[in-house]
């Protein structure tokens, strides 16, 4: 019988394509890549049941703690027996941070320029100083027993981290009792027209 | 006399090493990358110390991402999209109510079948760190009139260290 020689024993495997095939779906997974992010939440009570409903601007809490962010660096000086608005400067990254009619300071937007974000949570903390100082000594008209609750009272243009960053500084100094202002903009015109469909009949 | 080269006898690189190497990463890019959860929305969301970790392990969160434009989506399906600024007034929210609606029908008649178990429905709501406020405002306002929303989770990034 004639001796296979070694090299015809053991065949040549073809890695080229598997090699392909691999670098392929390197390059895939490196461009749709995006890390996992650590995200969380801070949960907030809306009113029950009651939607924006015009009573709650016209009843307000008589002793409520309004914290008050005026996009535009608008000064809006609030008043509850006038509703007065004064308007001065007006800067689209600018928001101005007022406790009732304290005014604590300017907060500005971090989307373009993150060196902001430092002085930001100066301010907030300082809004969460000055607030908690109101609100100690502020009871509620409604149940002199309790405290009452912070309402904060934004703009429209008012950009999403300053309101988070108001809440987080109040949730830090152990106020859990946050209300926000309703916008009558959207109280007034969305709606499907079918009001009271869903009362529950007792 | 110089020694003459077989023209067969190449020199082969080996490539297991390589191969293993790229193993590696496929399982390591594999292993980091986030593609299973088409809830999320890549937004820039503000940070917050005092948030609490949000592992979107609930199937019934309903998540409402609001991108930096305004624009809502649920889903990756668009459901709102802001009106121009020259005209604000004309703006179209009725998806977004529809869902609300559905959301609490959902909710009576399952209270109506005397269910123990009420699924609550939670909502969370993520949106860019420059987000206009009104957009958010409007979510929830629609959730507390139509939907009968009582409380709602607002997305934010851990702070590192908390």
């Amino acid at each position: 019988m004639p001796k296979i020689p070694e090299e015809e024993k053991r065949p040549d495997l073809n890695m080229t394509p598997m090699i392909d095939i691999v670098f392929q779906l390197l390059i895939f997974f490196m461009l749709s890549m995006h890390f996992k992010e650590v995200e969380g939440k801070l949960i907030t009570t809306l009113p029950k049941d009651k939607g924006l409903q015009s009573s709650s601007v016209l009843q307000p809490e008589l002793q409520e703690v309004r914290v008050i962010l005026c996009a535009g660096g608008d000064v809006r000086m609030h008043s509850q027996n006038k509703g007065e608005h004064e308007r001065v400067d007006k800067d689209p990254t600018v928001c101005k941070a007022m406790v009732e009619k304290i005014d604590v300071g300017d907060l500005h937007k971090t989307s373009k320029d993150e060196s902001k974000i430092a002085p930001n949570r100066a301010i907030y903390k300082q809004i969460g100083a000055k607030t908690k100082e109101l609100y100690d000594m502020t009871p509620s008209s409604r149940d002199p027993s309790k405290r009452s609750p912070i309402i904060i009272d934004a703009d429209s243009e008012t950009p999403y981290e300053h309101i988070i960053g108001v809440i987080n500084v109040l949730k830090e100094v152990d106020i859990e009792n946050i209300e926000f202002a309703g916008n009558p903009r959207f109280g007034t015109t969305y709606g499907s027209g079918q009001k009271d469909q869903f009362n529950r009949k007792k | 006399m110089p020694k003459v080269r077989n023209p067969d006898d190449v020199d082969t690189m080996n490539m297991t090493p390589m191969i293993d190497v790229t193993f590696q990463l496929i399982i390591f890019f594999m292993l980091v990358t986030d593609m299973a959860n088409q809830q999320l929305e890549r937004l820039r969301l503000p940070a917050a110390s005092k948030a609490i970790k949000e592992k979107f392990a609930d199937e019934t969160l309903m998540v409402l991402n609001v991108t930096e434009k305004g624009v809502v989506k649920i889903q990756g399906k668009t459901y709102f999209t802001p009106p121009s600024k020259d005209r604000p007034e004309e703006y179209d929210a009725k998806r977004l109510e529809d869902v609300f609606i559905g959301r609490r029908q959902d909710k009576r008649y399952q209270e109506l079948a005397g269910k123990d178990d009420i699924v609550k429905y939670p909502l969370l709501i993520r949106a860019d760190r420059s987000t206009e406020w009104q957009w958010v405002q409007m979510i929830m306002q629609i959730a507390t009139k139509e939907g009968g929303v009582t409380r709602v989770q607002m997305g934010a990034m851990q702070e590192e260290g908390k």
